[in-house]
């Protein structure tokens, strides 16, 4: 009689100590910044994810994974922060002097990642959320690596020159050099 | 007696070697060899597919952190195994994230025509269309997942993530950065256009 009683009692306890699931979870407030970005190029690259976990001696079974992704860099140049000094106008040509380029985004969408082949064995289970976007992660590193490797700079800065050129070459200046400086 | 020394000093002559190994050699501790190993990806090729020209002035970037929550059908989804021993509720797959959006604005000055640009000799007219959101970014390493219970695929992965991109995009617009972008817009095309010489600059906004 005194065990059944004890167990109620702790059956009590355990329920008590459940605590209920927060359904309705709030936003923070965003916070805006200015910026003053010209973007003039945008590339699109494109990677195959493949992992391997079979590395944990304990762990019986193994388990890989293939996934593909698409990025898009955007680069530009930062047109805050121009001055007069940047500026130097004669009769009919007028030179620009603009900082240099630089990636301005990096954008890893989600409806571009596809999960291609999943292979499990033993007693392990298939990947989940949280371990597939821990691969994703390391993915856009090397993402951010290899756009930073490519030429995507210059790229911007020749864009850059001919928008600005075709913008800038009306009356009163026939000739418009843009030049990049650090 | 004579055989239980001995036996005491055989132990700790062996017990000192085998540390005096394990210093030397480094051999892993205990923590470590029962700690999972993290998985790696391999070293792959990134491919450019494809380069695309933009004339985009982004002028306000938004930053937000948003929290999302699914729950899923129950049961099928759920180890077996796992409802036995958690003596919980298992019948419900429920997944929290928590995702951290960029939501960039500005002017996308490939609308732009000949006629909406008006130089003179000291003055400025451009008709730029309106401002509008040129991006949301989501990237994977800002999406941390809070809770996960049961099995979720890749294609509610990316409803959750949408959904999430739709309420940064949502709270940009309702904290008005449309109209700060346009205003940062006007401001620094004054400031370009004024330091190349020209002294009026006049702008108009398409809607």
């Amino acid at each position: 009689m005194q065990k059944v009683f004890l167990l109620v009692l702790m059956s009590f306890l355990w329920a008590g100590c459940r605590q209920a699931k927060e359904k309705n979870l709030p936003q923070t407030i965003a916070s805006l910044r200015q910026t003053g970005e010209l973007v003039t190029v945008q590339y699109t690259l494109s990677k195959i994810i493949k992992a391997n976990d079979n590395k944990t001696w304990y762990k019986i079974g193994n388990r890989k994974i293939l996934m593909s992704c698409e990025a898009y860099v955007k680069a530009g140049v930062n047109l805050q922060g121009l001055t007069e000094k940047n500026f130097v106008a004669t009769d009919s040509t007028l030179t620009v002097t603009l900082p240099h380029a630089r990636i301005f985004s990096l954008n890893v969408p989600a409806d571009k990642i596809q999960v291609a082949y999943q292979e499990v064995s033993g007693f392990r289970d298939p990947f989940s959320a949280a371990e597939r976007e821990a691969l994703l992660a390391q993915a856009e590193t090397q993402l951010k690596v290899a756009a930073g490797n490519m030429d995507i700079v210059k790229k911007a800065e020749e864009n850059a020159t001919i928008f600005l050129q075709s913008l800038l070459q009306q009356a009163p200046y026939k000739t418009v050099n843009i030049l990049f400086a650090p | 007696m004579k055989q239980t020394g001995r036996f005491i000093i055989l132990f700790i002559f062996v017990a000192a070697a085998g540390w005096l190994v394990w210093r030397a050699v480094k051999l892993p501790s205990l923590k470590q060899l029962l700690t999972a190993k993290e998985v790696s990806i391999d070293e792959t090729v990134t491919v450019l597919k494809n380069i695309q020209s933009l004339s985009q002035l982004s002028t306000i970037t938004a930053y937000d952190e948003i929290v999302v929550d699914s729950t899923a059908a129950p049961s099928a989804t759920i180890n077996p195994f796992v409802s036995l021993y958690h003596a919980v509720d298992a019948s419900d797959a429920e997944i929290v994230l928590i995702g951290k959006a960029i939501t960039y604005c500005g002017i996308d000055l490939q609308k732009l025509q000949p006629q909406d640009l008006y130089l003179s000799q000291d003055s400025v007219h451009l008709t730029l269309p309106a401002a509008q959101i040129l991006e949301v970014a989501l990237n994977p390493s800002d999406v941390e997942i809070f809770s996960e219970r049961g099995v979720w695929n890749n294609n509610a992965m990316i409803r959750l993530t949408d959904k999430i991109k739709y309420l940064a995009a949502a709270t940009a617009m309702s904290n008005g950065a449309l109209g700060q972008a346009e205003t940062e817009a006007r401001k620094i095309l004054t400031t370009f256009f004024n330091a190349a010489g020209y002294k009026t600059v006049v702008f108009e906004f398409v809607r």
